[in-house]
């Protein structure tokens, strides 16, 4: 067995936080920038925080070897880079289609990379449990990027509807404090999703294409009350980023995530790593200090550092309320 | 001060009471309680949380329904299971919890657990959801009770998920085991025809995970194999062969990988073979009158008989020349 979770992680407080990365060949070991930055985020509250990482890309990979359509996959990635022509924008966008691919395609590549995130998600409560946490008072949060937003979603919901995982907000008790969601495909997948119609295995457990549209997963108890697993569901994207439902500084609808109930934020995003005049000057002074070339360039609309740098204030407040 | 005293003689009686007896109680949750916990603590709980809250008052209807649950419940044949062997016995399953109809049969045949008919079955899982969802709200509308003292009073609730969990997770490892053991480093490729058949395949039911995500042991095979070996006058001679059948993965623990070797493989196939009429490497199967006969693939060994005039015993392995071709 080669997959392994996160586990026997001592809580320090009542706090835990689960990172889900997404498109791209991530591993153990990679987003450590991320993490850094998440940790300045929390700032005092980070020694309060349990934090977890969820590792799914080894899923993938399986299906792609066993099927030897990696390489076809990779050549279809390369084509739509070229043909985006941006040098950021262009693999954000390609890796985004090929990622996606297996969870639309293959029920088992969904059904494992799903299996994956429960796992991990019922070992951090019952890590919080083991600390003296009950689930009732645990204080729980999700932050995920791009593709691993599908896999949160989908995640959600099946908790929510399948009692076997133990992690229905009613029933046990496993209700999130914020689901951050940044550059979210999930509607774009949905209306992809729709546009393929029969071609799409499987819909029945698809949970984004269910319903007349995307909402926050709930449970209803004995008495008919409806509790819903999340409490504040929060969507970050970026008026750049493709991924999360823009292009050129305009929402494309049919791309964009938007679910009764959601917090909204479209970050104010720019071409250059640079916004203003007084970064402008901050970054010509370093370049003179250090003697090195000025930091200015293109940046990543769909970099994950970057929209946790741009929320850093309200994240804080989110994640140590 | 009545309601206060009452309070404290109701949680000790709750909480200290344990399938070993007295138990020193703990703040806050405490995993080795799992063990020790039965159904009676449990339904003390739940009778703890209609006194505290005054739901008879409040909301009859559901305290009268926790009354009516408790009282099934409560006789020595099950208030005396611990809660591991009740959190072992799978009570539910599928969506929506509608347990089928083969399910219900086994239910009425044999218990699952010794003791817990169906219907104290249904009743348990009735009253744990009861408990932490219209209980627990109404408990925690009390401002007399803290929310230690919940968690004291729902201390056998939390044991009891606790131990689900636990198995939940053993179940989503062993899931992604089989997962592994079918498209993981380990498995057969798939030609190019096989994905298709196999992605087609996804609309039948025999071939998809079910709806708690166990995979299907199943998946089709269809491969044309220009190396089967056979022996004709004790010379070694190439047989093509079109092969269409199922390749079943076998999950026992053991089994598969380098682990499970050669005698203990991670899967077997079977089907349909067909050759042409003609032995030889590259013939198409369809060449003059075919021979038809079976294969049977054990691990990567291979073996298949072929009918008709020219009979033959052939043998082969599990590999492929050509990726996504043959």
């Amino acid at each position: 067995m080669t997959f392994e979770l996160q586990k026997d992680i001592k809580w320090p407080a009542k706090r835990a936080v689960l990172l889900v990365h997404g498109i791209g060949n991530a591993a153990p070991g990679d987003y450590t920038l991320l993490l850094a930055e998440v940790k300045k985020m929390l700032g005092d509250e980070a020694e309060k925080t349990a934090i977890y990482q969820l590792w799914y890309d080894q899923v993938n990979d399986w299906f792609a070897a066993k099927t030897q359509l990696g390489s076809l996959i990779n050549k279809a990635k390369e084509a739509i880079s070229g043909k985006v022509g941006d040098p950021e924008l262009g693999p954000t966008v390609a890796e985004s289609i090929g990622d996606v691919l297996w969870p639309v395609l293959s029920v088992d590549a969904r059904s494992a990379a799903r299996e994956a995130y429960l796992a991990q998600v019922k070992q951090m409560v019952q890590d919080g449990v083991a600390s003296g946490v009950p689930a009732r008072r645990q204080k729980l949060s999700i932050i995920c990027h791009s593709l691993g937003c599908f896999h949160t979603y989908e995640a959600l919901h099946h908790m929510a509807k399948f009692p076997s995982h133990s992690l229905q907000p009613a029933t046990h008790e496993v209700v999130w404090d914020n689901v951050i969601f940044m550059a979210s495909p999930v509607q774009m997948i949905r209306t992809v999703a729709d546009l393929m119609g029969p071609l799409v295995p499987n819909k029945r457990w698809l949970y984004a294409v269910q319903g007349d549209k995307l909402s926050i997963p709930s449970e209803t108890t004995v008495t008919g009350t409806v509790v819903p697993s999340v409490r504040n569901w929060v969507s970050i994207t970026g008026d750049l980023d493709p991924v999360g439902g823009h292009v050129f500084k305009k929402l494309i609808p049919w791309a964009y995530m938007k679910v009764d109930g959601q917090v909204s934020i479209v970050d104010d995003q720019h071409a250059l790593n640079i916004s203003t005049k007084a970064e402008l000057v901050q970054r010509l002074k370093a370049s003179a200090r250090e003697r090195e070339r000025p930091d200015i360039g293109p940046s990543s609309p769909h970099c994950w550092d970057d929209y946790v740098k741009r929320n850093v204030v309200k994240l804080h407040d989110w994640c140590s309320a | 001060m009545t309601r206060a005293l009452t309070l404290a003689a109701l949680m000790a009686s709750c909480t200290l009471s344990t399938a070993s007896g007295a138990q020193v109680a703990r703040t806050g949750f405490d995993t080795a309680q799992v063990r020790t916990f039965t159904v009676a603590a449990l339904l003390r709980s739940a009778r703890t949380e209609v006194e505290i809250s005054r739901l008879a008052t409040s909301n009859p209807t559901v305290a009268a329904m926790v009354d009516r649950l408790v009282s099934r419940l409560d006789r020595p044949a099950v208030s005396a299971l611990p809660l591991q062997v009740v959190a072992e016995a799978q009570q539910r399953t599928g969506a929506n919890r509608q347990a089928g109809f083969g399910r219900i049969a086994r239910w009425q045949r044999k218990p699952e657990v010794p003791g817990l008919g169906d219907g104290d079955a249904a009743a348990l899982d009735t009253l744990t959801r009861l408990m932490p969802a219209e209980l627990r709200t109404a408990l925690e509308g009390t401002r007399a009770v803290s929310d230690d003292s919940v968690d004291r009073i729902l201390a056998p609730l939390d044991a009891l998920n606790f131990a689900r969990r636990n198995i939940s997770i053993g179940q989503s490892l062993e899931k992604l085991n089989r997962f592994e053991r079918k498209y993981g480093p380990d498995a057969p490729q798939l030609n190019g025809v096989e994905v298709g058949l196999n992605y087609v395949a996804q609309w039948i039911p025999l071939f998809l995970p079910n709806s708690e995500g166990w995979p299907s042991r199943f998946e089709i095979v269809g491969a044309y194999v220009p190396a089967y070996l056979t022996m004709v006058d004790s010379k070694a001679r190439a047989v093509t062969v079109a092969e269409v059948g199922l390749r079943s993965y076998i999950w026992r623990a053991g089994w598969g990988g380098k682990e499970g070797g050669v005698l203990r493989p991670g899967y077997l196939s079977f089907g349909v073979a067909v050759a042409g009429a003609q032995d030889g490497a590259f013939v198409s199967p369809l060449q003059g009158e075919s021979r038809i006969g079976a294969f049977l693939g054990w691990g990567e060994a291979k073996v298949a008989f072929l009918g008709g005039d020219r009979k033959r015993v052939l043998v082969t392995r599990q590999f492929q020349a050509i990726p996504w071709v043959f």
